[in-house]
């Protein structure tokens, strides 16, 4: 049995994303949709977020307008469809310093945040370089260090230095430096608690965008591909996707792209009346699907 | 949106100083989030507050130089609070006397206040610049007419 349930919601979306993006290479093959969600599990006492979100009331409008994020939905509308509210969520762990990943930080009153301390401290250095370098930070909102350093006042904010394993119960964090940005950070959920667990499940931040990264477009040919966009290494990101995807042995659907749209076709799922989707990837002892 | 000769020649010498008070700003609150969540003993980083004391110093500069037409009044009076706050942080942190942790934050909270009203009054301030955003639709797709020819 489970020892968390995990479901991952979409908030908002990217109907015109490019798919050279998500993917290097395909230059000329068009867009995808490009959804915007976070991970939420349940169990062991706790409610864990994988990344936070954004929240559309500072500017919201602005992005929409401007970068095309369509339908976005606060975190009180989409947690309720699994019977969640914002102050029941216990831990919040940020996978990259991204407006989509973070941009939430003051939307949690109750929760303790864990950051990779390399994410903050290379962002603030590149943050230092001046506009002509701007690529370096580009979906990074400087208000969010604000929010970080009011956190950090309150004791809520924890700066991980590293992999660090049982950071909670079966969850291991993992620093891929030099990746998507300088410090991301992959989650590795042991569902079983075992050590040598046999129901891993990797979430992967923005190191892939989608199953492809892991697969190559030739499915009888498999290769690993970077996503398009990286401040990191090409080289680094297909190491990366190598060991998450050695962490659930093989097992490419175990290793979770965020943006991937495919992940409501791949588990079981629900649309919401908000047009939006709760994917269910696993259900703990005594918890109720919030899909059926 | 069309503004008045000086009300554009405005907004477009303003676009500086403002750029500089808010790398200020973000530097400053990430001196206090490295001290925050730091080991204890580790040595303090004043590089943060390095950068944002020259920021601060090239915004003043900046400052002196740019009028405030009518209908910027407003605006330009919100940058001389946020400057203020943000030197006022920095006189904080050199002080002599031990670190007033409260207050530093407190003037830095001040800016931030003043900094996000900005964009609000005058376009052209927005508080980001996701152009180069990984998970957004580009800026460019949305908007060629911005597109940059060589030089
Ligand atoms: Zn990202």
């Amino acid at each position: 049995m489970a020892d968390y349930s995990i479901w991952v919601l979409d908030y908002a979306a990217v109907n015109k994303f490019p798919q050279a993006v998500m993917l290097y290479g395909p230059w000329h093959h068009g867009i995808r949709n490009l959804p915007y969600a976070y991970a939420l599990l349940k169990g062991k006492s706790e409610v864990i977020l994988i990344d936070t979100g954004y929240d559309h009331k500072e500017y919201g409008k602005y992005l929409a307008d401007l970068y095309g994020v369509t339908n976005w939905h606060g975190p009180e509308e989409v947690l309720a469809e699994c019977g969640v509210t914002p102050a029941d969520v216990t831990r919040v762990l940020i996978t990259h310093a991204h407006f989509d990943h973070m941009g939430g930080l003051d939307l949690f009153p109750n929760a303790t945040f864990y950051i990779q301390k390399r994410e903050l401290d290379k962002w603030v250095w590149a943050l230092t370089l001046g506009p002509e370098y701007r690529f370096l930070v580009g979906a990074a909102d400087p208000a969010d260090i604000m929010k970080a350093t009011r956190l950090a006042r309150e004791g809520r904010m924890i700066v991980v230095d590293g992999d660090a394993e049982d950071i909670l119960p079966g969850i291991d964090l993992h620093l891929a430096a030099d990746t998507h940005t300088y410090g991301s950070m992959y989650v590795t959920i042991r569902n079983d608690g075992a050590r040598n667990s046999q129901d891993v499940w990797v979430f992967a931040g923005d190191n892939i965008y989608t199953y492809d990264n892991l697969t190559g477009l030739d499915k009888n040919d498999p290769q690993l591909v970077p996503i398009g966009l990286a401040v990191g290494s090409q080289s680094n990101l297909i190491f990366c996707s190598a060991d998450m995807l050695k962490a659930t042995g093989g097992e490419v659907k175990r290793v979770i792209p965020i943006h991937e749209d495919r992940l409501k076709d791949t588990f079981p799922s629900r649309r919401t009346k908000a047009d939006l989707h709760v994917v269910e990837l696993a259900l703990a002892k005594g918890e109720a699907s919030r899909v059926g | 949106m069309s503004f008045s000769p000086p009300l554009a020649r405005y907004v477009a010498d303003a676009k500086a100083p403002h750029r500089e008070l808010q790398r200020a700003l973000t530097q400053l609150s990430a001196f206090l989030l490295k001290r925050l969540t730091g080991r204890t003993g580790g040595t303090i980083d004043y590089g943060p507050v390095e950068a944002a004391r020259t920021a601060l110093s090239e915004c003043g500069r900046m400052l002196q130089h740019i009028g405030a037409p009518a209908g910027a009044a407003h605006h330009r009076r919100h940058l001389d609070i946020a400057h203020a706050a943000l030197c006022r942080a920095v006189s904080i942190v050199l002080a002599r006397r031990g670190f007033d942790e409260d207050a530093f934050f407190g003037a830095l909270e001040r800016a931030e206040r003043d900094l996000k009203a900005l964009w609000r009054i005058v376009p052209g301030f927005e508080p980001v610049d996701f152009s180069q955003a990984c998970c957004a639709q580009h800026g460019l797709l949305v908007r060629p007419e911005a597109a940059a020819s060589p030089a």
